[in-house]
């Protein structure tokens, strides 16, 4: 392997320094002057039918300019989730409805001059609600009385499990083995169960979208989205409006991590400005964040592990309850992601099950995070292999060296388990796992410092771990596009569809294209996400980006410089073979041409031609990263409190693009699981209300939550991935929940098994176990 | 939260008749929580003309203008060493230095906040108010409601005792409200235990600070700490529950009475 | 009511409501670098430094900015695009959103303290959410940008 001059470099980002200058940048910059101001109307029931709505003292306020109802759409069911079609996710979602299905569901809009006329206007809108009995406990949801879509004109797009009936809106089995009988046989088991709370994303930029007609008379959408054009299909299914009559951008965006994979103010700003002519703007507040647009699924899972009692482990099962709330997106993929990106990283059980559930409930719809499901799944594995470890009086590593996945190994569930349907076989060519696990334990002194050390009046410090995996994309799935244009003065523009959310795709595609011509980040244009302009790209998820759209960069670069070298070739009336170039000059054994020059040559002189190359890339595997992570705790004996002295992660992404920003991803992740694992909770009312609507009442991690964080990249290579990379988006935010509880136990002697870990659980945990003792 | 007219009114009196002349007229102090209510307010009077926003040192007195802001209080050198810097500390916590540079200490004590952090180390150490014209009265009656007061805060005044001093703030995250926050003071030979944000607000721990400043020769900390949980009322909100904060104060009154006079126990 | 103030050295009169914040006033007056992340003033985003002070521009009375001078990123050009190449050189320029409030805490920082300690910096840092970098490598580009500072 040559070394790259531009890959797995350190380069600061394309956009980087625009963005802290203050240049227009995020979707609501782009708001056009003097456009009406949406306002939406929520229910404040968490399940009612809408007997009557009147909407006529609304209008009737000066600056209003147009209200609207569910009586102003037709009922096209649809999903909102931002995903390939075919959907994986029921068609459960009407525009507006006449029944609304959680506190915060959408029942009228509302557009005017300013945002205080809207908000005077929306209190004058008359809605005759017949309030209806709520499933809020999700343990009680399926097959309840109570149904949470009643109504007939919903479906599925393709077998999901989905039965409303039951208030089921997926479901899945799987089975390798007999599960019942290698559990029977097993020496040593462990049952448990876990709960994962609602964890919400909590983006700093709030989800806005601005619409307005063009003049061409199409409908033009900014949107702070990760599906760019999934949004485009979405909306032209909903308001029966041809595709080409909509182009959908996507600016900066401040944030996702999934969040922003669904439709969320779209479809309303479009169907005003389709009615009025006029441009719409609609910001959501950051209590419609939280309460209207989704959340992570909350699960319940029932562990059960048998092993043997030299620690072989024989068999995993897996039961899962999860929560989709009031609207089913993302609801079988996340599900299954729970078992496929967790199970496999103890590939060599005699047998392994994965099954479970996923109702309705009138809670905020769950919907896609960061992690997707396999975080959820994570805790509840990597913390039964704990309570294994101990059971056995093995030390915790030891038991994860002696069972996980290595390179060269392979998972039966990898050809089971796709995202919604059947999977894809692949071998681990690259897998270094082993090596993150050694070098971790290293980096934390795991050796002297498990289970616990620094013994103190009040406190004591302990080390807890746990490993991952994740994905690069969805295999046979997920397709990313670029181009690249040659312009006079020897420069490209690359164009692609692959959604810069904040992860930096701009910069590590702009790399990628760079190495592959031999020239600098500077000679590379990127433009991103604008359906009119840009190739397609399925978007920002399921770590995609880098491996995917990552190697249609490098097919589309490479079929550029063949393309370059045939133009000099012709130019220097020399063979195609034999000609050299550096990225700069293209030379013959007698010639040479630069690049500025021959550009020039192509676009104004001489045998004039515009050079653009195109090309795709589908996944026919779909290859982990994967990580160890390692959490250092101080701990207080008496009352529970901690503190996160450090955390460390070894991760093997293959090669990485831009060493910064994949650490930026790891340590992002990282600190949004350790959100998940000791602070975020999304708490309901009796009644269904969201409590903590508001980042006073959410609490994610801050600066001085924070102390260290010890991040290292393995030395790896994925054969099938650009310039040897795996993705990296998503990998980080998994272990901290198991690390987190497996370092409590290693402390104190209590396990906590429903997130979030606090300190009032621990003390009561301690408690309990004094009193049992 | 509407206001329909901005008001600064350049003197006391002017200020005090506009507040007296509509129940819907309001004062505005640092104003960092106005954006939160859903007040309307007739005629918002802002007091940032009256000079209000100083630090002044008596012989036995701090004087702190109702304007003052909680940053000049954090950075002034004379909170450095009172009461071993435990207002300062606790000040410190408070949420990010944006919010310091707005909220006032005079707003802060009108607003009586249950989850405030600063009401606790001030109610522990020997504190005064001024209002314009009901004249002075101690900070705990006024936070008692045993004073009723429709009147403008003008100065608030700390004793400047020698004693040691103790403030804990316990939450989930450094920004987020407490779960409950205690201080200790020690000062000739009188404890004060005060415990806030019980999630209700600051509160002297009374039972607990008379067993302890009886003329006895023995201070049994370990009771005086129990005595203050018993006796002090607590519930459960979403943050944590009312068992939870009663065994956290019981823990931290202790500490707090440990550090602040380790050489008894 | 007509107010007159300056914002990034440059004469302006705004016509406000008197409950007008001033992160609406300036931002609809084309400071686009001043938005609004939460309704709680508890994120930082907003942060503009009136008369040199951090203050949260959500919930700071545009009628109180008489006569102050008020100064956003877009007035700090040169030292926010220094801190940005730092940033970019620790792989904390990511999705941005918080980058101009915190850009201009740094300024304020810089201003009052020569060589600040780490805890100071943090201290300054506190108010600024973020849910990208994890922190640390924002951190990092801090201190570094400060050092080159000292050593100018």
């Amino acid at each position: 392997m040559s070394k790259t001059k531009v890959v797995n470099t350190q380069i600061r980002s394309v956009d980087g320094k625009g963005i802290m200058m203050g240049r227009q940048a995020y979707t609501d910059d782009f708001s056009q002057p003097g456009a009406l101001v949406l306002k939406v109307l929520r229910s404040p029931h968490a399940y009612a039918k809408i007997n009557r709505i009147d909407t006529t003292e609304a209008l009737k306020t000066p600056g209003v300019e147009c209200v609207l109802t569910h009586k102003d759409f037709k009922r096209n069911a649809h999903t909102r989730a931002g995903q390939g079609y075919p959907e994986p996710s029921p068609h459960d979602k009407f525009a507006l409805d006449s029944m609304v299905r959680y506190i915060g569901d959408e029942v009228a809009v509302v557009a005017a001059k300013t945002k205080t006329i809207a908000e005077e206007a929306l209190e004058k809108i008359n809605v005759d609600y017949e309030v209806l009995d709520p499933v809020l406990d999700f343990e009680k949801a399926m097959d309840n009385k109570t149904l949470v879509h009643p109504e007939e004109d919903i479906h599925e797009m393709f077998p999901i499990g989905f039965d409303p009936k039951r208030n089921l809106a997926a479901s899945y089995h799987m089975e390798v083995g007999d599960i019942e009988k290698t559990l029977d046989e097993s020496e040593v088991k462990i049952t448990h169960s876990f709960y994962t709370q609602a964890q919400q994303h909590t983006a700093l930029e709030p989800h806005s979208v601005n619409a307005h007609i063009d003049v061409q008379n199409r409908l033009t959408i900014y949107s702070s989205t990760q599906t760019p054009f999934h949004v485009r299909r979405i909306i032209a299914q909903v308001l029966e409006v041809p595709l080409s009559r909509i182009r959908v951008i996507k600016p900066r965006v401040g944030g996702g991590f999934g969040g922003k994979q669904a439709i969320h103010g779209e479809i309303l700003a479009a169907a005003v400005t389709l009615k009025t002519g006029k441009a719409t703007t609609l910001t959501y507040t950051r209590k419609e964040v939280f309460e209207a647009t989704y959340s992570r699924h909350p699960m319940r899972l029932d562990v059960r592990i048998g092993a043997n009692k030299d620690g072989t482990i024989r068999g995993i099962d897996f039961y899962g309850l999860s929560d989709t709330g009031a609207y089913g997106e993302h609801a079988l993929t996340v599900f299954m992601v729970t078992g496929s990106k967790v199970l496999p990283l103890y590939n060599k059980v005699d047998s392994v099950r994965f099954h479970g559930h996923v109702v309705y409930t009138n809670h905020t719809p769950a919907g896609a995070f960061r992690g997707y499901g396999a975080i959820q799944g994570n805790f509840a594995l990597e913390s039964a292999i704990d309570m294994l470890a101990n059971k056995l009086g093995m030390d915790p590593v030891a038991l994860r060296e002696k069972n996980m996945m290595r390179e060269g190994e392979t998972s039966p569930i990898f050809s089971i388990m796709g995202e919604g349907t059947e999977g894809t076989a692949m071998d681990m060519e690259s897998c270094k796992l082993p090596y993150c696990v050694k070098r971790g334990s290293e980096l934390v002194d795991w050796k002297n410092r498990y289970p616990r050390y620094e013994e103190r009046e009040n406190t004591i410090r302990s080390v807890g771990m746990a490993i991952a995996m994740q994905g690069s994309g969805i295999p046979y799935i997920d397709m990313g596009a670029a181009t690249i244009k040659l312009n006079d003065d020897g420069f490209y523009n690359l164009l692609v569809g692959a959604t810069d959310i904040g992860q930096g795709s701009d910069t590590i595609l702009a790399q990628i294209a760079a190495e592959a011509l031999g020239t600098t980040t500077e000679n590379i244009i990127v433009y991103s996400s604008d359906s009119d302009l840009t190739p397609f790209d399925v978007g920002a998820y399921a770590s995609s980006t880098t491996y995917v759209s990552g190697n249609a960069v490098l097919k589309a670069a490479k079929s550029m410089r063949n393309m370059l070298l045939k133009e000099a070739s012709k130019v220097l009336d020399t063979d195609f073979d034999s000609l050299e170039f550096d990225g700069a000059t293209f030379k013959s054994k007698k010639d040479a041409i630069t690049l500025k020059d021959l550009s020039n040559r192509l676009t104004y002189n001489e045998d004039q031609k515009q050079l653009t190359a195109t090309e795709s890339y589908v996944g026919h595997k779909s290859p982990p990263p994967f990580m160890a992570g390692f959490c250092t705790i101080e701990i207080d004996k008496e009352t529970g409190e901690f503190d996160v002295l450090d955390y460390t992660s070894v991760v093997d992404c293959g090669v990485t693009i831009n060493p910064k920003l994949a650490q930026g991803q790891v340590e992002g992740g990282v600190v949004q699981g350790l959100g998940m694992a000791a602070y975020e909770d999304l708490q309901y009312t009796k009644k269904g209300r969201n409590l903590t609507s508001d980042m006073m009442t959410y609490r994610i991690p801050g600066q001085k939550e924070i102390h260290s964080l010890t991040t290292e990249f393995a030395i790896s290579h994925e054969e099938s991935g650009p310039y040897g990379a795996k993705s990296v988006g998503e990998i980080g935010i998994d272990t901290p929940p198991a690390a987190l509880a497996n370092a409590v136990y290693n402390a104190l002697g209590v396990r906590i098994t429903t997130l979030p870990i606090t300190p009032e659980k621990i003390q009561k945990a301690l408690k309990q176990k004094e009193k049992a003792q | 939260m509407k206001i329909h007219e901005y008001h600064r009114p350049d003197s006391l009196e002017q200020a005090y008749t506009l507040l007296h002349q509509d129940k819907h007229n309001a004062l505005i102090g640092g104003g960092g929580w106005l954006k939160l209510s859903k007040i309307r307010i007739e005629k918002a009077i802002d007091l940032t003309s009256l000079n209000l926003d100083y630090i002044k040192e008596d012989t036995d007195t701090i004087r702190v203008g109702s304007m003052t802001t909680l940053a000049t209080m954090e950075q002034h050198f004379l909170f450095d060493t009172l009461y071993s810097g435990m207002l300062k500390h606790a000040i410190h916590q408070v949420m990010g230095e944006g919010l310091r540079n707005i909220v006032t200490i005079g707003g802060t004590i009108m607003g009586k906040y249950p989850f405030s952090d600063i009401l606790t180390p001030l109610i522990a150490m020997n504190c005064e108010l001024e209002f314009y014209k009901e004249g002075v009265l101690p900070l705990t009656d006024f936070l008692n409601g045993k004073a009723r007061v429709n009147d403008i805060l003008v100065e608030l005044r700390i004793k400047k005792d020698k004693g040691i001093g103790y403030f804990k703030k316990i939450a989930k995250t450094a920004l987020d409200f407490a779960i409950l926050n205690v201080a200790v003071s020690f000062s000739e030979g009188t404890y004060k235990i005060a415990v806030g944000a019980r999630p209700s607000r600051a509160s002297l721990a009374t039972d607990a600070m008379t067993k302890l400043n009886e003329k006895s020769d023995i201070k049994d900390f370990k009771h005086a700490a129990k005595t203050a949980s018993e006796s002090l009322k607590f519930t459960s909100d979403f943050r944590a529950s009312e068992h939870y904060r009663r065994t956290l104060c019981e823990t931290y009154v202790l500490r707090g009475l440990k550090e602040v006079n380790p050489h008894e126990d | 009511m007509k107010i007159e103030l300056t914002v990034n050295g440059g004469r302006e009169i705004f016509d406000v409501a008197p409950d007008e914040m001033l992160l609406d006033t300036l931002r609809s007056h084309g400071f686009k670098s001043v938005r609004r992340g939460c309704d709680t003033t508890s994120c930082g985003v907003c942060t503009v430094l009136v008369d040199g002070l951090l203050v949260p521009s959500c919930s700071y009375l545009s009628v109180r900015a008489e006569g102050k001078h008020v100064t956003t990123v877009e007035g700090i050009p040169e030292e926010a695009s220094k801190l940005s190449e730092h940033f970019g050189d620790e792989g904390a320029d990511q999705c941005g959103f918080c980058n101009a409030g915190i850009a201009l805490s740094v300024h304020a920082l810089k201003n009052r303290t020569t060589s600040p300690d780490e805890d100071t910096i943090k201290d300054a840092l506190t108010g600024h959410l973020c849910r990208c970098t994890g922190y640390v490598s924002q951190l990092k580009a801090i201190k570094a940008y400060l050092k080159e500072g000292d050593n100018e």
